[in-house]
């Protein structure tokens, strides 16, 4: 027993490991030449220059003016000069005299215009306002604020007269009925006494104010839609200086009328429509705008929130069309750019006043976009504190841009800094309603027009130092 | 010719309260100034204007009649204009001085 257990030392036994091999690298040379470099001379263009100037140009003394003449003006005319500098400034003609300057900065109601006794009494909008190009009418329309179909209302537009400061009655002057919910009003820019409108129902109007009873001057239903913009542009034929008026309507055609002045006869006299499918965009026209030094381009916002950079200059015809009176008339595609539009609806589209490059749209998504004309595409994005109803300038202030929207304010912004101005205070003690239409008076940009979503219309005078961008 | 013509205007210019003076060709163009570039071309060519335009009132009014002189007072100048075929001198004065 003893002998069966003895300790036994044992040889360490190798065991190959199954999982874990010898690694064995070994240098061998793959490169098979050596590199080699050599440069050679490439350039097989040699240049000398020559001296090309043939002539020495000569320094032309003060812009070519005849200085032989000019002293002999001059010395004509300096005793004269002298003399009247002499009595300028011996004269005490103006002493005494104290200049009276406003000195009022601050932003006044001037008054309100009640709403006529009409079937649309608590549910109408101010849909436009226009000022004569005197300044001494206000044309005021109003809308329906919902239409299930067709227009079945009898519309009308107001006209009430006015010195800039007051309105000496709240009701108008002058009612000028129409078949339909009146959409657009625009006063002639020359002829006071000639007013245009258009309406829900796609018709155009235009009276001539001058007599007692006014004169209808035409009326010819041409849109299928709302007509929502009207707009007197210079006229295309350069021997004609009587401006011509263009619609666009919601059924996304336009078109420019002309005014015969021997028979005083309204005819269309080119159409136009958006090709929505060739454009992959929606079909009707919100809002538009026919550039004021050009009237060649047009911008107009379409359904959806596209921004169209068009031409009224366009030959490519996209469609023939039959009139009501048998007319035969062509209708051309007059899109030049789609740009990059709003994620909303499109509310407002103007042209910068003296600017032959930019212009702006504002919308429904609270942005306000500046777009170039020469480059053709969107500048800058000013962020809103809402969404816009409406877009304004104003042509003695032309970096300002006015935009309101339900909080009844009016927001000024610098267009070419993106910054916000402050805001205008509209107060007039009563509750704020949300705005639907400016109008700046044209003759006098202090006045404003201010339109509300609940028919009412007010007068504000505001001095130019608010629109100060600086 | 050049250096009587400057004479003159350096004349005209050191009289009491002369802020400038331009002298402007019948095209509308400064060729004598002693104002800045863009003082010069604006006054050049506002004042043209407003000089062609109290011409053809006064010439409007009376044929056989001919504007000679204009003088603008302003809040801070007074703006002497002296018209002619072919020029026209702009003096700018300050009163106050």
């Amino acid at each position: 027993m003893a002998n069966s257990l003895v300790a036994e030392d044992m040889d360490v036994v190798n065991c190959a490991s199954m999982w874990r091999t010898d690694r064995s690298c070994s240098d061998m040379a793959a490169q098979t030449t050596d590199l080699t470099f050599s440069e050679k001379e490439a350039q097989s263009k040699y240049c000398t220059s020559s001296e090309v100037q043939t002539e020495v140009i000569q320094e032309q003394s003060s812009s070519g003016a005849d200085m032989t003449k000019l002293a002999a003006w001059l010395s004509k005319i300096t005793p004269r000069v002298i003399e009247e500098l002499d009595k300028s400034n011996k004269s005490r003609a103006f002493n005494e005299y104290k200049l009276q300057e406003s000195v009022d900065s601050s932003t006044r109601h001037l008054f309100s215009l009640s709403m006529p006794q009409t079937e649309l009494q608590n549910d109408c909008f101010t849909s436009a306002i226009d000022w004569s190009s005197t300044g001494g009418i206000l044309a005021v329309s109003r809308c329906a604020k919902e239409h299930p179909s067709w227009c079945v209302h009898s519309g009308c537009v107001s006209l009430h007269r006015t010195n800039g400061q007051e309105c000496k009655t709240e009701t108008p002057y002058r009612s000028l009925d129409v078949n339909a919910c009146v959409t657009a009003l625009c006063a002639h820019p020359i002829e006071s006494f000639i007013l245009a409108c258009g309406t829900f129902s796609g018709e155009v109007t235009v009276w001539n104010l001058q007599k007692d009873d006014p004169t209808l001057i035409g009326s010819i239903t041409l849109h299928s839609e709302a007509v929502v913009h009207m707009q007197w542009i210079q006229n295309f034929d350069m021997t004609d200086l009587r401006p011509v008026l263009a619609s666009a309507s919601r059924d996304g055609s336009v078109v420019i009328w002309t005014m015969k002045s021997t028979s005083s006869t309204l005819k269309a006299a080119k159409c136009f429509l958006l090709q929505a499918e060739k454009q992959s965009i929606d079909y009707g026209i919100v809002c538009a705008k026919f550039n004021p030094s050009n009237p060649g381009l047009f911008v107009a916002g379409i359904e959806g929130g596209s921004v169209a950079l068009c031409t009224s200059d366009s030959r490519r015809p996209c469609l023939r069309k039959r009139t009501s009176v048998g007319h035969e008339l062509d209708y051309c595609d007059p899109v030049l750019n789609i740009l990059e539009g709003h994620k909303g609806t499109v509310t407002g589209v103007q042209w910068v006043p003296g600017s032959k490059d930019l212009f702006l749209s504002c919308g429904s998504d609270s942005e306000l976009h500046v777009y170039s004309l020469a480059e053709v595409c969107l500048l800058r994005i000013i962020h809103l504190p809402e969404p816009s109803y409406g877009l304004q300038v104003i042509s003695s202030h032309p970096s300002v841009a006015l935009t309101w929207g339900s909080s009844g304010a009016i927001h000024l912004h610098d267009v070419h800094t993106t910054k916000i101005l402050p805001l205008l205070d509209l107060d007039d003690g009563n509750a704020k309603v949300s705005l639907s239409t400016v109008s700046v008076r044209t003759i006098s940009s202090q006045l404003l027009a201010l339109g509300t979503t609940d028919g009412k219309v007010s007068v504000w005078q505001v001095p130019h130092l608010k629109f100060n961008t600086s | 010719m050049a250096s009587e013509v400057e004479e003159t205007l350096k004349r005209i210019q050191a009289h009491k309260g002369v802020v400038g003076t331009i002298v402007v060709n019948a095209e509308g163009i400064p060729i004598k100034t002693t104002l800045d570039n863009t003082t010069t071309v604006q006054y050049a060519g506002l004042i043209g204007q407003l000089s062609d335009k109290a011409r053809s009132v006064v010439r409007d009014l009376d044929p056989t009649n001919d504007l000679t002189f204009l003088r603008i007072r302003t809040k801070k100048h007074e703006i002497m204009v002296a018209p002619d075929r072919e020029f026209i001198l702009i003096v700018i004065q300050n009163p106050m001085d």
